[in-house]
């Protein structure tokens, strides 16, 4: 008999729900109370409400979108770039020895270092405006990608590719055919590691460099010492952030949808 | 005389749409002193869940378990578990693992290891003391278990498909040595398996269980000894293994996909 | 004789691309402008070490990434464990995670330095806080998915719960907690040298600005050199401490 059936009341969804997420309205609720009574300094934790009005207005002036989207783009090309530049060689990699052994070292130390220190000699080569920028994220990103291509297309099953040279696959199709479709999952993988860099590198040189941006309109809100502007682009960079992993996991569900992985990993 | 009495134990787990999964439903049994029970039954019949009820693990939805009159609600050396994929601590040792227990009981480090040593000979496997579990293989790994957990000198133990990861050899030749164990210290045993033949080479009594909801369905008696001879056994495996593989093969027959 | 060689074969092409390096500029190839020499870059090097400038930097900037990173490690690995092991812990923590979890780290660096000025406890803070949150995050996820059974058999051994995230639980998950803190270690040398570019007047990352904004290009290339060696050590001397406190994992 199939595992009975009894009415629970409704009340255990509503409250799991809301244990989901009591802490988040909690500090929400604490933040605007202790703002307004004076419990903290108003200057260095402006109230919630003025924090989402300086918003608000920054919103419908246009200032704030067009930072978001400035930033945005940015980390998008950065990360497009690496992956583009990443998958290749991550790919020739495995299909080259020659290639392997030069760039295996290469990747090996690029990883630990942070890549950002080389900043100033980008903006010395590059300027100060958006070719340095992208050019620091594409550089940040493409290492993990490589790495991950690298792996990916090198661990595959040995039992595919039998199988396809069984049936008949000559061995330059077998690439196309069974490896980089095998390698998807860490590939993939890879790309997903890259891509919220993209974004802490994007606000990073931004706040560098002061120009355009998110990361230039809090490091002005702090000069100006415009503390609710801070805080309104904490909350937009939040937002961004937020549409960027989405829609990554949007992309990856629908790219990966015959992987068993294909749903978005907890906290991913 | 009742040394495991299981009282009327149901097991009800909540599913999402407020529906729930009776994974036990109201199952009695008593267990007496030196005893050694099987308890075998198709995939989800809950008779793991079972075992992890006794073991205190799980708690019981309704019904409760008693051991000498006093009612399980957490697990303590006294029920003595070994699982399918061993649950070796792999940062420790053989001797790591083995003394473990004893390590909780505050006992002295000199008495300790000659304890510990003592139980790892008699699972022959002396000499790999200070071998960590990733280097042995998967029937050395379930001795050491079965040394971890007598080394508390537990009155029952409880064996969760404790051969179910290992080859026909290797299984073979560790339920030649439980059976062995079982003869010399005569402590009671629970034992969950998929294996209806190596139920009934090992055990006095076969409990069957149906699955979706898990129940007894029968107690079969084995009719053997802690002293029958090996030609007596296997003569009687014979002849119960074509009622009971009917039996089983009729539970899963019964199971309706859930719905 | 061959496995002592082993390491420096691999990283040839590096030696040689060096090597490529200087024969470039010395062929004129590289504006000295933009690209110092590869020789001009050692002798800056060891111009600064020799004064006492790399040094006296590096240990501030060092002071400030390993206290960061530490407190993160110790903050977010026992508040990975328990929101692992305790509902009420997990029930509190785990939205504002959520929460938060899409923000790009070095966003925080503007807050600190409006809260905390531009001394090093803003930098500290910006360490801590940016590389706490994966840490917590790879902490929870391997607690969670730890083997069930291991907590059953040690408690049926007698531990008591509250002691089983700590004997048992933390050495479990700790070959992927060492992976966490490995990335959250990279992710800490770039957070210092991030905050270090935009405020205060000491550092490495303070240096690479300065010396680029006086012109002394072979400098700041110098002191990149420093940063870079300074993070693969780091990481190298990481792994080496992982290779030995998991050393139970050999095969």
């Amino acid at each position: 008999m199939a595992g009975t059936m009894k009415p629970k009341s409704q009340f255990r969804w509503l409250r799991r729900g809301i244990e989901r997420n009591a802490s988040i309205v909690v500090v929400l609720v604490l933040w605007e109370l202790t703002t307004r009574t004076g419990v903290f300094n108003n200057f260095l934790l402006p109230p919630l409400s003025n924090v989402l009005w300086r918003g608000g207005i920054d919103i419908l002036n246009g200032e704030l979108p067009r930072h978001a989207f400035a930033t945005g783009m940015r980390a998008f090309i950065g990360f497009g770039l690496a992956a583009i530049v990443g998958v290749a060689a991550g790919t020739l990699m495995s299909m080259s020895g020659a290639v392997r052994r030069i760039m295996e070292p290469l990747v090996s130390v690029a990883f630990p270092i942070p890549k950002i220190a080389f900043m100033p000699i980008f903006i010395l080569w590059f300027g100060l405006d958006d070719l340095s920028k992208t050019m620091m994220i594409a550089f940040t990103c493409v290492v993990p990608i490589v790495s991950a291509t690298f792996l990916g297309t090198t661990t595959v099953d040995r039992y595919f590719l039998w199988s396809a040279r069984n049936l008949g696959t000559s061995r330059l199709r077998l690439f196309w055919k069974v490896v980089i479709p095998a390698a998807a999952p860490q590939i993939i993988s890879g790309l997903q590691v890259a891509f919220p860099l993209a974004l802490i590198i994007a606000v990073v040189t931004e706040m560098l460099t002061g120009g355009d941006g998110l990361g230039g309109y809090m490091i002005r809100a702090v000069r100006f010492a415009q503390s609710d502007k801070v805080f309104a682009g904490l909350l937009a960079t939040l937002f961004t952030g937020l549409f960027f992993i989405q829609s990554f996991a949007f992309l990856r569900a629908k790219l990966l949808v015959w992987h068993a992985e294909s749903v978005v990993p907890a906290g991913a | 005389m009742a040394l495991i009495e299981i009282d009327g134990v149901s097991k009800i787990y909540p599913l999402e749409n407020n529906r729930e999964l009776t994974a036990i439903d109201r199952v009695n049994l008593t267990i007496g002193d030196g005893e050694f029970v099987s308890i075998i039954g198709p995939s989800g019949c809950g008779k793991s869940t079972l075992l992890h009820m006794i073991g205190g693990f799980v708690p019981c939805s309704s019904g409760e378990i008693r051991v000498r009159d006093v009612k399980v609600t957490s697990p303590g050396p006294d029920r003595g578990i070994v699982f399918q994929h061993f649950a070796l601590f792999p940062w420790k040792t053989v001797l790591g693992n083995v003394e473990y227990g004893l390590v909780e009981r505050g006992i002295a480090k000199a008495e300790r290891r000659r304890t510990a040593q003592a139980f790892i000979d008699m699972v022959k496997l002396s000499g790999f003391e200070n071998t960590f579990p990733n280097r042995l293989s998967g029937g050395m790994q379930q001795r050491v278990a079965i040394a971890r957990m007598l080394a508390c000198e537990p009155s029952i133990l409880l064996m969760d498909e404790p051969f179910g990861a290992l080859d026909a050899q290797t299984r073979k030749i560790l339920q030649e040595e439980i059976r062995e164990l079982w003869q010399r210290f005569r402590k009671t045993v629970v034992f969950v398996t998929h294996d209806v033949r190596e139920a009934v080479y090992l055990s006095q009594r076969v409990v069957v269980m149906s699955a979706r909801p898990g129940r007894i369905k029968t107690i079969i008696e084995t009719g053997l000894g802690p002293d029958a001879s090996r030609a007596a056994i296997d003569q009687k495996a014979d002849e119960l293994w074509d009622l009971l593989r009917d039996e089983v093969v009729r539970t899963i027959a019964e199971e309706r996909p859930v719905a | 004789m061959m496995r002592a060689l082993r390491v420096p074969i691999f990283y040839l092409p590096i030696f040689v691309g060096l090597l490529l390096w200087e024969l470039a500029a010395r062929a004129g190839l590289l504006n000295p402008n933009l690209f110092p020499s590869l020789g001009d870059v050692l002798i800056a090097f060891v111009r600064l070490a020799e004064k006492g400038h790399l040094l006296q930097h590096a240990g501030v900037s060092l002071f400030r990434q390993s206290s960061g990173f530490f407190l993160a490690a110790a903050f977010g690995i026992v508040s990975g464990i328990l929101m692992a092991e305790s509902r009420q812990v997990r029930n509190i923590l785990e939205p504002l995670l959520r929460a938060t979890f899409p923000l790009p780290k070095s966003a925080l660096i503007p807050l600190f330095i409006l809260w905390l000025g531009i001394g090093d406890a803003a930098k500290v803070a910006a360490v801590f806080l940016g590389c706490l949150l994966p840490i917590v995050v790879s902490t929870y996820n391997a607690a969670r998915g730890i083997n069930k059974q291991l907590v059953w058999s040690a408690w049926s051994l007698g531990t008591p719960t509250w002691l089983i995230p700590w004997k048992v639980v933390l050495p479990a998950v700790l070959p992927e907690v060492m992976s966490g803190l490995r990335t959250a270690l990279a992710l800490s040398f770039t957070l210092m040298v991030s905050a270090e570019f935009l405020i205060g007047q000491r550092g490495l990352g303070y240096l690479i600005a300065t010396l680029g904004e006086d012109g002394d290009y072979a400098g700041m290339f110098a002191a990149v050199l420093a940063v870079t060696l300074i993070g693969f050590s780091a990481d190298r001397l990481f792994l080496w401490l992982s290779g030995w406190l998991l050393s139970w994992r050999e095969p």
